[in-house]
């Protein structure tokens, strides 16, 4: 009798703690905030490549939301004193217009910061010498280079999910239902997708031209003839080879005849030849684009000339001849004037409709 | 019940056999492009005699081909390819030597007695631009497109002259032939027996020698004189190398 009075108390024990419990709240939880991204369109100028997109990470207005905070956000360094905008400032084109970039240590970089503009479009790889297939592999390593920002994924992805507002930020980019699932996979994701909205406006005064919409003066139009070889009066500038329209780039590794070295193995950076470990490929770096040039100085891949005087000077000359030289790059014979007239026509690639986008700017 | 289950088997059996009777000849054709310089494999970079005592090295060697077609005897075309972009720009003589190789598989099993295709890009093809193209494709490359030409570039020859004569081989020139637009697009049609056994292979090797290709020993593109020209007033040695073409473009049976 005295067992089952004992197994009598046990229950109503059990029951009356039940009862007093409070609900688990697990405060991870993201699962009530609305998942239903609305897919986003870009907008490409005529004549633009084709637009190749990740099947894994289609366009949608929430994940470019996401990627445009995180892309400005100092979170992602070390110190929180620097985000990808730091060398990627919308007024110089998404350069920082510096020599070369310096990082939250303060130690200088060696390479110049590449415009950012029509990145959706390299698809031969990112970075100067394109040691990065994409847009998506390419934002997860200036984070963790010491030389940059300088900072560890998995600090990072712990302050995104201890974040009061980035968690739901994900949660409405890619469905996740927990803060643990925040991950740099879909960090990086969001800042491609962001980046790939960087695309000219296509109202540069070249491409008013071109749509017969406006005249170009004598000045930009005979620089326009030399630049793509079009009047045998005129000088070949050579300009075209690599900076051919629409994107005024080449997704194509070049020598332009800058370093005066005496053997392949002289180059002190190898650029291409780093990555594809063959020396034919030293002193080659990726053709950057024209558009906007004017705003993206100091120049070439080490910013060494700081004007774009300077990078006419270096071509007008013919450069540096090594076996790997680009056989285009010989001395041009161009007058005073007629450099002028090149330096006119290509302001004419200016788009300050793209510079000033408010859908690119700091949104903090 | 019996004789129709019967009937039914043998029409079954009947069908299978006949269907495997007009099971198609099929069979693999390779296409194989290589480089020289007269017996020498092109292997970018290695040097050769030119003119004058002067030395060479090509640095990029590529074109397009269009249209590529077997034709039989009774003048039927069966296509193989609308393009394809044959880079010979190989820096290793093994590679050199393999060449670019075109596999077509279930070709029809016969005797052709024709294979064409033309040298460039197609004036259908080059109406249009790099911006149609997906990024896999080598007219995506706007680096491949001449856009004063509204061309394709249809092939590029490029490297370096020596001219110093000084006895080193340090180039000291850029040399830079690029062809393009419709009127230099040139059709080839090679009159040879080809065939093409059922569920085997059969080939044909091309070689451009680019001795020939720049015009040795009649009369040779004077590099030094006119390393470079696409001005569309100024054509001499791209028409020179597209008129070379026929001569230097040899070709053996597999």
């Amino acid at each position: 009798m005295s067992d089952m009075r004992l197994v009598g108390f046990i229950i109503l024990f059990l029951s009356l703690g039940s009862c007093d419990e409070d609900p688990v709240i697990d405060p991870g939880d993201l699962s009530d905030i609305p998942y239903q991204p609305t897919a986003y369109v870009l907008d490409r100028p005529s004549g633009f490549p084709q637009l190749e997109i990740p099947s894994d990470n289609p366009l949608t207005v929430e994940g470019i939301w996401l990627g445009r905070k995180l892309f400005f956000d100092p979170i992602v360094s070390a110190d929180s004193t620097m985000s990808c905008s730091s060398c990627h400032l919308q007024g110089g084109n998404f350069t920082d217009n510096l020599k070369v970039s310096t990082g939250v240590d303060g130690i200088p970089g060696r390479r110049s910061a590449m415009s950012l503009l029509n990145v959706a479009f390299h698809y031969s790889g990112l970075f100067w010498d394109g040691r990065s297939p994409g847009l998506e592999e390419q934002a997860l390593l200036p984070i963790e280079d010491p030389i940059e920002l300088h900072e560890s994924w998995p600090n990072v992805e712990e302050k995104l999910r201890r974040h009061p507002v980035y968690p739901a930020d994900f949660r409405r980019a890619f469905g996740i239902n927990h803060t643990s699932e925040i991950s740099r996979d879909l960090a990086t994701k969001a800042i491609a997708q962001f980046e790939r909205t960087l695309i000219s406006s296509g109202q540069s005064k070249y491409d008013r031209f071109m749509r017969g919409e406006i005249f170009l003066d004598d000045s930009e139009f005979n620089g326009m003839e030399m630049f793509f070889d079009v009047n045998n009066e005129l000088p070949d500038a050579e300009c075209n080879h690599c900076h051919a329209p629409p994107l005024f780039a080449i997704n194509e590794f070049r020598n332009n005849g800058i370093e005066p070295v005496s053997s392949l193995a002289e180059f002190p950076d190898k650029g291409r030849g780093e990555v594809s470990g063959d020396s034919l490929d030293n002193g080659k770096f990726k053709t950057p684009t024209l558009r906007n040039i004017e705003f993206t100085a100091p120049y070439m891949h080490d910013g060494r000339f700081k004007n774009l005087e300077e990078v006419l000077d270096h071509y007008n000359s013919g450069g540096h001849r090594q076996k790997n030289t680009d056989p285009l790059i010989r001395p041009l014979g161009l007058t005073p004037a007629q450099k002028q007239d090149i330096l006119a026509f290509l302001r004419t690639l200016a788009d300050t409709t793209f510079l000033n986008n408010p859908d690119h700017s700091n949104p903090f | 019940m019996r004789l129709k289950r019967f009937a039914l088997c043998t029409s079954v059996l009947a069908l299978l056999l006949l269907s495997g009777c007009k099971k198609d000849e099929e069979g693999t054709f390779h296409v194989t492009f290589t480089g020289s310089f007269g017996n020498e494999p092109l292997v970018m970079f290695d040097v050769h005699d030119y003119i004058n005592g002067q030395r060479v090295q090509f640095s990029r060697s590529e074109f397009f081909i269009s249209d590529l077609n077997l034709i039989d005897g009774s003048g039927n075309t069966y296509p193989l390819s609308d393009i394809e972009l044959i880079d010979l720009s190989f820096t290793n003589a093994a590679s050199a030597g393999t060449g670019v190789v075109l596999t077509f598989d279930k070709v029809p099993a016969g005797t052709y007695a024709d294979l064409e295709f033309g040298f460039g890009v197609a004036s259908d093809i080059n109406a249009t631009q790099p911006a149609d193209y997906p990024s896999s494709s080598p007219l995506s490359s706007t680096g491949r497109y001449w856009t004063p030409w509204t061309s394709f570039i249809f092939s590029k020859t490029e490297g370096n002259l020596d001219t110093l004569v000084d006895g080193t081989d340090d180039p000291d020139l850029g040399f830079a032939y690029h062809t393009g637009t419709d009127d230099l697009y040139q059709e080839l049609r090679i009159n040879t027996a080809i065939s093409i056994p059922d569920g085997g292979t059969a080939g044909i090797i091309f070689n451009l020698d680019h001795e020939k290709l720049m015009g040795i020993p009649d009369d040779p593109i004077d590099i030094k004189a006119n390393p470079q020209n696409h001005n569309p007033q100024d054509l001499l040695q791209v028409q020179a190398i597209i008129n070379n073409v026929i001569s230097a473009l040899t070709f053996i049976l597999e």
